[in-house]
């Protein structure tokens, strides 16, 4: 071997590593390619360096074809509802009128108390707008100021958007829903790790009811509900009454008239 | 964020064929993927999805590993190294073979930061960029490594010195 060939050798060691690997630009690997045809050691150190990789490959590359143990994608999902509906917005707002309007109906039926519907219509709300990727809300957060006008004008009381922050629950903005007699609102929100909540919001209570705040679950979303004169308040979520009671409480600080 | 959990989810067989490589035994490969996804989560937001997120998983499991590895050393508790994964049953008669086996043991020999190194990038899922950054060294200490871990298999393999065939993978 010359000099100059000792020295260039020298300087590819890391490239017939990059050529082994298939990491180097195409001029590049062209390059050492033509220079390994001509030195046999070189050829021979690329190729173990791939059958050390092949025995990796060999080992473990199984498991990307075997099925992920449920407990794993439950570890990312747990914080989700289990029943994703998979539908656009406008089909989401069909089933949430179908869903809302059936536990509005069973509120007919079983003679329902206001507050019970109010926990159907809460949760009900939840499982349908919170797990939506790209359709959540219809007026998002920046526009805040424009979405508590209409939703005030909508229901027929004035509600401003209350804060959430200190919980670091960030607004994702509103929708109107139908309620029973009249229009329903909705607010959402969500912390920094994605989950989120709603605040569903009635104006067509009884006149004169007056309920404290109260944690149920439905399933695996927990509600609570609080009633004040006609509006009463539901705020729902796959939290847990420790999470989400002190949630209400800051929302009722905020509405309380 | 809900999308960010989608990513997550798509990232898990990789999560799993990484913890398996670095302990070589499903049930500890389990564990450490389930903590790699909870840690994951709970820093997502950490994550800038302007960059790839598997580095930044694998990072978080790499240092995971490191902590394993740690504990179990100072409790005295040895990792089994012994239970292979089943191996795919597809002849692999075509040329003369490295014994997997020997050459997973073989890397297990191998001081831990240059067995870091060859994992990592034989399992081929990262440049060597993103290797270096999930390890925490310069590129080209990297290299260096990853030159010296395969040179080392290369003679304890008994590979060096013989003419193998040349065979292109991928």
């Amino acid at each position: 071997m010359t000099m100059n060939e000792k020295e260039k050798y020298v300087a590819i060691t890391d490239d017939l590593h990059g050529f082994a690997d298939g990491r180097l630009p195409p001029e590049r690997a062209e390059k050492v390619e033509a220079y390994i045809a001509g030195h046999p050691e070189a050829a021979a150190e690329v190729a173990d360096y791939r059958r050390i990789s092949e025995a990796l490959h060999e080992a473990y590359d199984g498991i990307l074809d075997r099925p992920v143990p449920a407990a794993q994608v439950a570890i990312v999902r747990e914080t989700r509802p289990r029943f994703v509906l998979p539908v656009a917005a406008a089909v989401a707002g069909l089933v949430a009128g179908i869903v809302i309007g059936l536990s509005l109906q069973r509120t007919v039926e079983q003679e329902m108390s206001p507050l019970a519907a109010l926990v159907e219509g809460s949760s009900a709300a939840y499982i349908v707008y919170a797990p939506e990727k790209r359709h959540p809300v219809e007026v998002a957060a920046a526009d805040a100021e424009h979405l508590s006008k209409w939703l005030s004008n909508r229901i027929g009381m004035s509600l401003p958007i209350p804060r959430l922050g200190d919980l670091r629950f960030e607004l994702v903005g509103g929708r109107l829903l139908v309620g029973e007699d009249a229009p329903a609102a909705l607010l959402m929100y969500e912390n920094d790790e994605g989950r989120r909540i709603v605040l569903y919001v009635r104006n067509d209570l009884p006149e004169g009811e007056l309920a404290p705040l109260r944690y149920q679950r439905r399933a695996d979303t927990g509600v609570v509900t609080w009633a004040q004169g006609s509006a009463g308040f539901g705020l729902a979520g796959s939290f847990s009454e420790k999470e989400l009671v002190p949630a209400a409480q800051l929302v009722q600080a905020q509405l309380s008239r | 964020m809900i999308r960010d959990r989608g990513l997550l989810i798509a990232e898990i067989p990789h999560l799993r064929r990484y913890a398996l490589a670095l302990t070589r035994d499903p049930d500890l490969a389990d564990d450490l993927v389930q903590t790699c996804l909870e840690r994951g989560l709970s820093r997502l937001k950490l994550w800038q999805p302007s960059r790839r997120i598997r580095p930044w998983l694998f990072t978080i499991m790499h240092n995971l590993h490191v902590d394993m590895v740690r504990h179990s050393a100072r409790r005295g508790v040895s990792l089994p190294l012994d239970e292979m994964p089943e191996q795919p049953s597809q002849a692999a008669g075509q040329e003369a073979r490295l014994n997997v086996r020997a050459v997973l043991d073989e890397i297990d020999n191998l001081p831990r930061e240059q067995r870091d190194v060859l994992i990592l990038i034989g399992i081929d899922e990262l440049s060597y960029a993103e290797a270096a950054g999930v390890l925490s060294i310069p590129l080209g200490t990297l290299m260096s490594r990853l030159h010296r871990a395969r040179s080392r298999l290369r003679e304890r393999l008994g590979m060096a010195g013989s003419r193998p065939p040349i065979r292109r993978v991928k």
